[in-house]
């Protein structure tokens, strides 16, 4: 649980926020605060709405003079190193981090901007609504299947250790073949995936290449199945996690 | 040590670095002796990665060899004097302006070379002080450059752009039998080339005065350099100081003649390359470092070395 | 006595400033030509012309025929050059440096036991003495078969003993058909060795004659822009009773 007050305060509807990462963008929209959104950051792209909010940040600075005039009265970062935050801070706004590493921080998180917000109770519902579909996916997956996550094909990078995705996985019926390496986002040898024996292959389908991934991937691992999944869906901690660990234990399921 | 000691010396140290950098990895397989899952990895995977590393190598080493000469500098090498960062840039607008063409991205490459070696060559003639403080600034200017074009590249470009900086033989955008012929053309060009080079050491009036064309001779240099460059950025990214290190070591071993220089830098580079990779992809299993890291850790000491030599 | 070499009206320049104009000058075979004159003068420039190092205006003509005809290799087999000392730092040894002049074909032995080199051989040249690197320089020179040589100050570095020997393998060379043209800045050696002398003002004026017309006691004076005194056959600057 990484929810932060970095500030002492607590406001009501009426609030001007900026939504400095993806996800805190999409838990805002998901629990009804969306109107109050007055800004966003470079890669902010869910819900759509958000296209035509002003972009205030990327994901190493804050744009301080275009943020500050939009009057932000809260802003909700991943990072609070994010440079420009503290000039926002001397300017009277509220800042929140959230960084979510886990489902249950996911949950906790979306409580906590619910409340930050005024929005207490529609998070609660959120979270209970989430909660129930988790528990639903997990009473469906009985058989688990080895898995590798590409996240980038060149250089070949994976995730590894007890990171988001390896939970993420987890709970879709899947076991990271690299869980035991205590890296996060790493470099990876295709000498060691080949080895590891994945039966299952998760790429990105955001790259126009899936064809071409997909044979690849035949020529090394002939027996091992290729999944191409949205990586948004479950690698952003948002709450379309579910949805993605929907979409990814489907899948998964139809593996003999 | 006569001569023939000499090259029976490269030979088993391209033997034992050919045999490490088959055997080591994320699990050592042996060479001879390989399996099943051993055998593929050992023949699909080893094999051509040893191809790459040992041209590459060897490609970087000889276009050192002949900055070296055409700079009259023996600490000149494409990676320091900022080359290799201009053939990146070369590249990346290649890539910008017609993703995924490997040839066209060559072509960028060697234009960048060549606009990189010409305008550090019009430093040559103030000195090798001043020269090399031109390229350094010239290595910073370069890597900026990339930095900006690689910030307007899309993202799905940007891992591709990111091997380039530090080095990367997983895989190579040139197919290795081209790798092959460059590196054996390259080699018979330097060849024929190599009484020239010789004759250039003793600087460019004597080499006028013993009959050599020297001002063709260098547009020769220039763009057998600019290519050879191009041919290894391209296909494995930018790998620094194989270019100081290797000339250098075989000139010590060989004496100066380019007869012998520049097929010993050829193989010697091969070797260096190979066991770096080698290591590269050892210690930190089942991941893997960009070689490039490895080789700024062995030929920043030697060039400094050198550098308080000459001093 | 053949002509090698003919300049007519031949004028150089360094940079924007004229060194010399309008110079007439036969190189003969059996002939030593000394170039004489101030610093600066351009007596290094005139002889990097007479090698076709660098461009002059005027007509130069090796063997019958205008300089520019020729490629570079062709005139190398006629004209050679010894100039400043190369550069050490990618360790040259003796013997490579002397195989580069000789094609690597001809006999190194005579020439390095003219200047006394044998024992340097497989020395680097960073590892020479700047004496002991001009021998190597004028043995390279001594492998060069050309009909004519072109030496810029060949005694300097170079002790007595060696300065002498020198000028007697010029003689020696001469004696022999070579033409040699030298730069030389010790009056008496030029004295010594001299059948043709090139004098060049600094002023923009230079002149070819016979030796014993050009080494005249006034004329060097003023092309010095110092006092000479004659002491029999030698000329001497007057020093003056101060020291």
């Amino acid at each position: 649980m990484l929810l932060t007050c970095l500030s002492v305060g607590s406001a009501w509807a009426g609030e001007r926020i900026l939504a400095l990462s993806p996800h805190a963008c999409e838990m805002l929209y998901a629990i009804g605060a969306g109107d109050e959104v007055v800004g966003v950051s470079e890669y902010c792209d869910f819900p759509d709405a958000v296209k035509n909010r002003p972009v205030i940040a990327n994901y190493s600075r804050l744009y301080h003079e275009a943020a500050l005039r939009l009057k932000p009265t809260l802003l909700i970062a991943s990072n609070a190193s994010l440079k420009g935050l503290e000039t926002a801070r001397q300017h009277g706004a509220l800042i929140v981090v959230t960084h979510p590493e886990n489902l249950q921080d996911i949950f906790d998180d979306l409580h906590r901007l619910g409340e930050q917000t005024g929005h207490a109770s529609q998070a609660t519902l959120l979270v209970g609504q989430l909660q129930t579909r988790l528990a639903e996916i997990k009473a469906k997956t009985d058989t688990r299947h080895r898995v590798f996550f590409e996240v980038w094909s060149d250089p070949l990078m994976t995730e590894a250790g007890n990171s988001f995705i390896t939970q993420v996985l987890d709970a879709a019926g899947g076991d990271n073949v690299f869980s035991g390496n205590n890296v996060e986002t790493m470099r990876v040898n295709i000498e060691a995936v080949i080895r590891a024996k994945p039966a299952v292959i998760i790429i990105p389908n955001r790259s126009g290449n899936i064809e071409s991934r997909k044979a690849f991937w035949k020529q090394w691992l002939p027996t091992a199945y290729v999944i191409a999944i949205n990586p948004d869906l479950i690698s952003r901690p948002s709450p379309r996690i579910v949805e993605g660990i929907a979409q990814l234990q489907q899948q998964l399921d139809q593996i003999p | 040590m006569n001569q023939s000691v000499k090259w029976t010396m490269v030979l088993v140290m391209l033997i034992v670095a050919a045999l490490l950098c088959l055997g080591l990895g994320e699990q050592w397989i042996n060479p001879f002796a390989a399996n099943g899952q051993d055998a593929v990895i050992l023949w699909e995977l080893r094999w051509p990665r040893l191809f790459i590393a040992f041209t590459v190598g060897g490609l970087l080493a000889l276009a050192g060899a002949w900055f070296q000469v055409l700079l009259g500098n023996p600490l000149a090498e494409p990676y320091v004097l900022g080359v290799a960062g201009s053939a990146s840039v070369g590249a990346v607008t290649a890539l910008m302006i017609y993703p995924e063409s490997a040839l066209l991205m060559s072509v960028g490459a060697f234009v960048g070379a060549w606009i990189g070696i010409s305008i550090v060559m019009a430093f040559a003639h103030l000195g090798s002080g001043r020269m090399l403080l031109a390229g350094v600034v010239l290595a910073a200017f370069w890597s900026a450059l990339l930095a900006l074009l690689l910030a307007l590249l899309p993202r799905s470009e940007l891992g591709l752009a990111f091997a380039w900086m530090m080095g990367d033989l997983s895989h190579s955008d040139l197919p290795i039998p081209l790798l092959l012929l460059t590196w054996g053309l390259a080699l018979v060009c330097g060849f024929f080339l190599s009484r020239s080079l010789d004759a250039l050491l003793l600087g460019e009036r004597h080499a006028e005065a013993l009959g050599i064309e020297v001002k063709r001779l260098r547009n020769r240099l220039l763009l057998l350099a600019s290519a050879v460059t191009a041919i290894a950025v391209t296909a494995a990214g930018t790998i620094g100081f194989v270019g100081l290190v290797i000339p250098h070591l075989m000139r010590l071993l060989f004496g100066s003649l380019h007869r012998a220089v520049l097929p010993a830098s050829a193989i010697g580079g091969g070797i260096l390359l190979m066991l770096a990779d080698s290591v590269a992809r050892t210690i930190v299993a089942p991941s893997e470092l960009p070689v490039g890291v490895l080789t700024a850790m062995i030929g920043v000491p030697v060039f400094l070395f050198l550098l308080l030599r000459r001093s | 006595m053949e002509n090698l070499m003919h300049a007519s009206r031949l004028s150089l320049q360094r940079g924007d400033d004229l060194l010399f104009n309008n110079l007439n000058l036969y190189i003969r075979s059996a002939e030593i030509t000394v170039i004489l004159g101030p610093n600066g003068a351009g007596k290094s420039s005139l002889l990097l012309a007479l090698a076709g190092l660098i461009p002059a205006d005027g007509d130069l003509q090796l063997q019958a025929t205008a300089m520019s005809e020729y490629s570079r290799m062709e005139i190398a087999t006629k004209v050679a050059w010894q100039g400043e000392l190369p550069p050490t730092e990618f360790g040259l040894t003796v013997k490579q440096r002397l195989n580069l002049a000789s094609d690597g074909e001809e006999n190194l032995i005579p020439a390095t036991k003219a200047m006394e080199i044998e024992a340097l051989l497989n020395r680097p040249l960073a590892e020479l003495s700047s004496g002991e690197r001009q021998r190597v320089e004028l043995a390279a020179l001594m492998l060069r078969p050309a009909p004519i040589w072109l030496l810029d100050e060949p005694t300097a570095h170079l002790d007595i003993k060696h300065q002498v020997q020198c000028l007697n393998m010029m003689k020696k060379q001469a004696n022999a058909g070579r033409a040699i043209v030298t730069v030389l800045h010790d009056l008496q050696q030029a004295m010594a060795v001299a059948d043709q002398v090139v004098l060049i003002d600094g002023q923009g004026h230079a002149e070819a004659g016979p030796a014993g017309q050009m080494l005249d006691v006034d004329r060097l004076a003023s092309l010095f822009d110092t006092p000479l005194i004659r002491q029999g056959k030698l000329l001497m600057p007057e020093y003056g009773d101060g020291i």
